[in-house]
């Protein structure tokens, strides 16, 4: 079976996470294609953001299978890794450097090129044109996240991890998110995203909620 | 390793009653062999010339750092094995085992002091041994550190268990810098390793008082296991059961 | 990325980085300075003394200086979510972390094996003593960031502080210690630092083989 046969598909099975002592949810299962997307809801303290990490390989599950293109994650995470762009709660950001500089190094990390031309039309593309030079922590929260769009942007891979991805975004900033999502699945590429907003997003979402109060 | 007969107790549900059942087995064992090893080492050891009846201290402090170091490599041993079958069981008894390790070596430390001072009228020296000894005891408190300041109990185990098996790798050299260290200033201080001629009752005196140790470690950490165990498995159902 | 390159990756940017927070970097070697200056104002100022004592205390202080400069090395990362986006990065961690590392090195080692023959002539240490001292450091230095690393990535997000990672590091430490100020003593004793210096060297190489792979674990570890 040649690379291009086996299509971009995330399988998981049965699969449960633990905080401490306490069990945050188990028995999840989906399956994810080209082009589509889950939303995952849930109160606050369910496990969103647990459930993305474990996606991710960061945490490790109490239980259950991952495996995508029909590999288990655990067999070849380099692969995984190469396909997953993942944007959690923290930005990944350096303060002290800017806004340009921070994403050239982002960039430059994930494989795509970074040379002064392609920053500026990442940069214009997310409204932070004048911005490209400001020291990352003067960047209000909203100007921070715009710059986590044109990391996302620039991204290649097929599946995106996305927590609370339209947190202090504006109007227009949610609706370019919506934009940014929509092209991504529109070419194949799939995503899931924690979210307890409704976000702009053109394409219809599968829902995954994740249970009320967490089981012991 | 055995197979299924041993990997059987690899769930802390099954070792619990398991390890209840030992501690007393082992903590007779050390009583008798502790009262065997003192009377040999107090009534049937004869007086050694040099140092008098002082340096029956040995028979506490010689065994005490035998079983810290051991006690260490027990840890990463057990270390090793959490991480190659991942099992939570292997963790548990390296975070039993540390604080009687730990014990060990203050007792050595303490001990020697008690033979320091009427034999060479200084409650410390720098002699190789118990220099070791002291930074065995600093590697204890840190292992014992480390486990306190992270709260979630599977992290803990893992970075413990990393935390050992770098120091377990260090521990020799460790003891080989601090010879060195200690030869190279050889005329400076007087050695509380210089023992008296190894009379044939003195090494059995102090052998027993290593096995009574050995087993006072095994009853102490399987009883020290066994409270891990309810507290980390406060959730299951068998605890409950327990309890009620 | 394959490991060479993600060496390069975190070296640049650590090395920017450290640029861009100069005075931070400057402290340590400061604070170097300010541990050598002390011990002859808690002792006497007797040349003989000062200089039979002076590998010893350099080689401490070296060992607290490094101490003091370890958090910059993964608790920033840590605080803002860098570290994570290493961890999942599609290029081999331990290799992301030796750049890093080596980054750290050139930024607080380094100028401390060049500020160390200032503490020698601090305590009267004749020229020869000095180049075995400043060689013992630049073999040192390296196996105490490595030892660092370990520490700083096990203790990540812990309450436990600067002196966690003191009592973690310090005993693992004693080893380089020994052999360092010990290689100082015995060229002047006219036994020569040879053996001393091989077996810092055959710990740098130890340390620099097995400390990436051994760090990137503890790092992992430290997601959970």
């Amino acid at each position: 079976m040649s690379d291009a046969d086996v299509a971009d598909r995330l399988e998981v099975e049965d699969l449960a996470c633990a905080a401490g002592i306490r069990t945050l949810f188990q028995g999840i299962g989906f399956s994810l294609g080209p082009g589509q997307w889950i939303q995952l809801g849930g109160p606050n303290g369910c496990g969103k953001s647990t459930l993305l990490r474990a996606l991710a390989g960061l945490v490790r599950p109490l239980a259950g299978s991952i495996r995508w293109r029909g590999e288990p994650v655990s067999q070849a995470r380099e692969r995984w890794h190469a396909a997953i762009a993942f944007q959690g709660h923290l930005p990944g950001c350096k303060d002290t450097l800017g806004a340009a500089e921070n994403l050239r190094w982002q960039l430059l990390l994930d494989g795509e090129p970074a040379g002064p031309a392609r920053l500026g039309e990442l940069l214009a593309q997310v409204g932070l044109e004048r911005q490209a030079r400001l020291a990352y922590q003067r960047l209000s929260a909203g100007q921070r996240r715009r710059l986590g769009l044109a990391r996302l942007v620039a991204s290649r891979r097929p599946l995106w991890l996305l927590d609370e991805p339209t947190t202090a975004l504006d109007a227009a900033g949610q609706a370019l998110f919506g934009e940014i999502l929509d092209r991504h699945l529109g070419d194949g590429g799939l995503a899931i995203c924690a979210t307890h907003l409704e976000l702009p997003v053109r394409s219809p979402a599968i829902r995954l909620e994740l249970g009320g109060r967490p089981r012991a | 390793m055995a197979g299924s007969g041993f990997f059987r107790f690899s769930s802390p549900a099954s070792f619990y009653p398991l390890a209840g059942r030992l501690v007393p087995v082992f903590g007779w064992l050390a009583a008798a062999l502790t009262v065997a090893g003192l009377y040999i080492g107090f009534a049937v050891a004869p007086t050694d010339f040099q140092q008098g009846e002082a340096y029956r201290i040995i028979f506490i402090h010689v065994p005490a750092a035998w079983m810290a170091m051991f006690t260490y490599l027990v840890i990463a041993g057990w270390s090793a094995a959490s991480f190659v079958w991942n099992t939570r069981l292997s963790a548990m008894m390296a975070q039993a085992l540390a604080p009687t390790g730990a014990m060990f070596a203050f007792i050595s430390l303490w001990s020697g002091a008690f033979w320091g001072r009427p034999t060479w009228g200084t409650y410390w020296v720098w002699d190789a041994r118990l220099t070791s000894t002291l930074i065995l005891l600093f590697l204890y408190i840190g292992l014992m550190a480390l486990r306190a300041t992270i709260e979630d109990p599977r992290r803990a185990d893992r970075a413990c268990a990393v935390l050992a098996l770098v120091g377990s790798v260090n521990v020799p050299i460790i003891y080989f810098s601090v010879q060195w260290w200690n030869t190279l200033h050889q005329g400076a201080s007087v050695s509380l390793t210089a023992a008296p001629k190894m009379a044939e009752t003195m090494l059995a005196g102090m052998l027993v008082m290593g096995l009574a140790a050995w087993a006072y470690t095994i009853a102490a950490a399987l009883h020290r296991v066994r409270s891990i165990i309810l507290e980390r498995e406060a959730h299951a159902r068998w605890t409950r059961e327990l309890v009620r | 990325m394959n490991a060479g390159a993600a060496i390069a990756w975190g070296l640049r940017r650590d090395l920017a980085l450290a640029m861009r927070s100069r005075a931070e970097v400057a402290i340590v070697l400061a604070f170097f300075l300010l541990v050598t200056s002390m011990f002859p104002l808690g002792l006497e100022p007797d040349p003989a003394l000062l200089s039979k004592i002076a590998p010893g205390i350099a080689w401490v202080a070296a060992l607290l200086a490094s101490l003091l400069g370890l958090p910059r090395l993964f608790a920033g990362d840590h605080a803002d979510g860098s570290l994570e986006q290493l961890a999942l990065a599609d290029a081999p961690l331990p290799a992301l972390v030796a750049g890093k590392v080596l980054a750290h090195w050139v930024a607080t080692g380094l100028p401390l094996v060049l500020l160390a023959p200032l503490a020698g002539i601090q305590f009267g240490l004749e020229p020869a003593a000095i180049g075995i001292l400043v060689a013992t450091l630049a073999l040192g230095t390296p196996v105490l960031a490595w030892l660092g690393a370990i520490g700083a990535a096990l203790t990540l997000g812990t309450r436990g502080g600067a002196a966690l990672l003191a009592l973690l590091v310090l005993p693992l430490a004693v080893p380089v210690l020994v052999f360092g100020a010990g290689a100082v003593e015995s060229s002047r004793a006219g036994l020569g630092a040879q053996a001393h210096l091989s077996l810092l060297g055959a710990g740098a190489i130890l340390s620099m083989v097995f400390g990436p792979f051994v760090t990137a674990l503890a790092v992992r570890i430290s997601f959970e």
